[in-house]
């Protein structure tokens, strides 16, 4: 079987994680999304998708968390091979200078989203981000045009054609 | 060497010039040898090579030295009669140390050098008198230098003293502008505040009073499209006030129903069950019916629900700002003319609590606030004080802990306590914690001026007040301000 793509938002304030599912929910078609409001929550989901067999593609992270914040969990996910190509984002309101440079050396944080956003930053965002992790992670990324960014797919999927022809 | 005079004449020397000039009185004139010198005569200058030996009759004579690369004199020494004078210059041949000067009318001997000898060789025993004058004007100066030396003594110590004391002044200064420039921010701080407060009311009121409008529009719009649509039966506003009233389900349970919802509702995507997940069960109840007969309807009802919670939303969002825009304007009370006012200490602990809850979001907080009297205070001095404890703790404690505050009142004060569950203050820096600059703090980081106590101290002996901070016998540190009621 294929594996699922899972989208992880971990977030404690419910209107917030509420707002988050609803502004990415055009990507649910081909995308699992999980939510944790705790980091140890989003820990447990981590193991279960990973012992299912599957693949977290993006997580859309908090900082302020009661327990482990955010930053501590991408830099977890990143020194773990399996979580180490997700695709890791910020998505908060006070993250100080010194941790976001840490999320960035230590998590390769791909971006910071600053609270309050917008709708269209968050959905591009996870579109490009999830092009890429396609792209790498995934053999036929062909059923994904659809949704992500398609016309990169689809100069992947030439290149690939180019490469195996030879 | 014997005295022939005794010592007696060590304190009354005029008795050895007496002497002195009697002797060479009887063997001849003296006044070779004797002048008069009227006040402020310059008898020989500092560097001068002296040729004769002074000895004073009468009168006072000042030795001054010049200050280095200055030509300024400063008085050496006074000399009285039956001194004499240029003595090291004399003994040694070396130029004269000081300069002397007469201070009133003097009279003088002086000896040219070359006539001394032959003046003793015609005196024998005036050989005897010099030698001892010229001892006991050394005594004399021996015993001068010891006084100097314990005048430089004391003039040292003085000098230290008034360096310390101006030292203590200058820090006292700077610890009192430190405080001024940080009571002005604040001061500033509180008047953006109110500003900031009051523009902020505007938008959150427009987007209350619109949802309210838009709810009522909604019904109606909804009631039209009743009457003409196919699916809709009424029972969509029970979603839509269900949704109103949903509340929020932490995401383990969501879960948990999600996986039960997924297995009966097989053909619904996940959204959709993920919208079902937070429902009430009669609703659950309703779409099941709706499930078997017509499934393309339930995102009918699933977005009524949804409605009702984005109103839902957005009401508790723009209460949130409205409650800490209120709490923001009464903490800093910009907006009141009077500084002191009668206040319920209560209402300002609330305040600050709101306004410090994003440091203290994730702390157990147990309150204990029963009614007190109303005192009169400086309420936004008294939230700073507040403010700068709780800060304090949540330093200390990190992201997790607790903080317990109590209030309570006697005949003649009100108190309030406030204690964390961190590790306590170290008995040696207990009583330092209020004086200004200290800090246990890193600097360079957000509060650690380390004048929050120094100033919360001072603002509650304005109001009279005590503050004290003990470590408690069930752990961590306690502070108590008690306030007296007759402010």
């Amino acid at each position: 079987m294929k594996p699922k793509i899972y989208i992880l938002i971990v977030e404690d304030e419910p209107e917030v994680l509420d707002s988050i599912v609803r502004d990415i929910t055009e990507f649910e078609e081909h995308f699992q999304v999980e939510m944790a409001d705790t980091a140890e929550e989003a820990d447990e989901i981590i193991s279960e998708i990973i012992e299912g067999g599957n693949l977290i593609g993006l997580i859309l992270c908090d900082h302020v968390l009661p327990g482990k914040n955010g930053v501590e969990l991408l830099i977890e996910m990143q020194q773990n091979e399996k979580t180490k190509p997700t695709k890791k984002v910020l998505i908060t309101g006070q993250a100080g200078l010194e941790e976001t440079v840490k999320a960035v050396n230590e998590a390769d944080l791909k971006h910071y989203i600053a609270k309050p956003w917008e709708k269209s930053e968050l959905v591009n965002i996870t579109r490009n981000l999830l092009t890429d992790f396609v792209i790498k992670q995934i053999k036929d990324p062909l059923p994904y045009m659809q949704v992500l960014d398609a016309e990169k797919i689809a100069e992947h999927l030439r290149a690939n054609r180019g490469i195996t022809d030879q | 060497m014997k005295f022939r005079l005794g010592t007696q004449w060590l304190d009354d020397r005029s008795s050895v010039t007496r002497l002195l000039q009697r002797v060479l009185d009887e063997t001849g004139p003296t006044d070779n040898y004797i002048f008069n010198l009227d006040k402020d005569i310059t008898i020989f200058h500092e560097g001068d090579k002296l040729n004769n030996i002074y000895i004073l009759l009468e009168g006072t004579v000042q030795l001054y030295k010049k200050k280095p690369h200055t030509d300024n004199h400063f008085p050496v020494m006074e000399l009285k009669s039956g001194s004499l004078i240029g003595i090291a210059a004399f003994t040694t041949g070396l130029p004269s140390l000081t300069t002397a000067k007469t201070m009133e009318k003097c009279r003088l001997l002086r000896i040219p050098k070359t006539d001394v000898d032959s003046l003793i060789k015609r005196h024998p025993q005036l050989s005897g008198y010099i030698d001892e004058l010229i001892l006991a004007n050394l005594l004399e100066r021996f015993r001068q230098n010891i006084i100097l030396q314990m005048k430089l003594d004391s003039a040292n110590k003085q000098l230290k003293e008034e360096r310390n004391e101006l030292k203590q002044a200058y820090k006292d200064l700077q610890n009192a502008q430190n405080k001024l420039v940080h009571q002005e921010k604040l001061a500033t701080l509180g008047q953006l505040v109110a500003g900031f407060a009051h523009e902020v009311n505007n938008p959150t009121a427009a987007l209350l009073r619109s949802t309210d409008t838009l709810d009522q529009h909604l019904r109606k719009f909804m009631a039209r499209f009743n009457k003409e649509g196919e699916i809709a039966d009424g029972s969509e506003l029970n979603f839509f006030e269900n949704g109103k009233k949903a509340g929020f389900p932490d995401t383990n349970t969501l879960r948990g129903r999600a996986k039960t919802l997924k297995e009966e509702f097989s053909r619904l995507q996940n959204s959709q069950i993920r919208l079902m997940a937070q429902m009430q069960p009669e609703l659950i109840e309703s779409l099941r019916s709706i499930y078997t007969d017509n499934p393309d309807y339930i995102q009918y009802y699933l977005d009524q629900f949804e409605f009702g919670k984005m109103f839902q939303n957005i009401e508790s969002a723009g209460e949130r700002i409205a409650g800490l825009v209120k709490s923001l304007k009464s903490y800093s009370r910009a907006d009141t003319e009077d500084k002191y006012e009668w206040i319920d200490i209560r209402e300002g602990l609330h305040d600050t609590l709101q306004l410090t809850s994003n440091r203290i979001k994730f702390y157990e907080i147990y309150t204990d606030l029963p009614e007190v009297p109303k005192i009169r205070a400086d309420a936004a001095g008294l939230n700073q004080v507040w403010t700068n404890i709780i800060l304090n703790a949540s330093d200390v404690m990190g992201k997790t802990g607790s903080l317990d505050i109590r209030c309570g009142s006697t005949e003649e004060e009100v108190w309030v306590s406030i204690r964390d569950d961190g590790p306590g203050i170290e008995e040696e820096i207990l009583e330092k914690i209020f004086e200004p600059n200290f800090t246990t703090k890193i600097t360079g980081k957000k509060f650690g001026l380390g004048l929050g106590l120094s100033i919360s101290k001072e603002i509650v002996s304005q109001h009279r007040g005590t503050i004290i901070a003990e470590n408690a016998a069930e752990g961590g540190a306690r502070f108590t301000v008690r306030l007296p009621v007759e402010g």
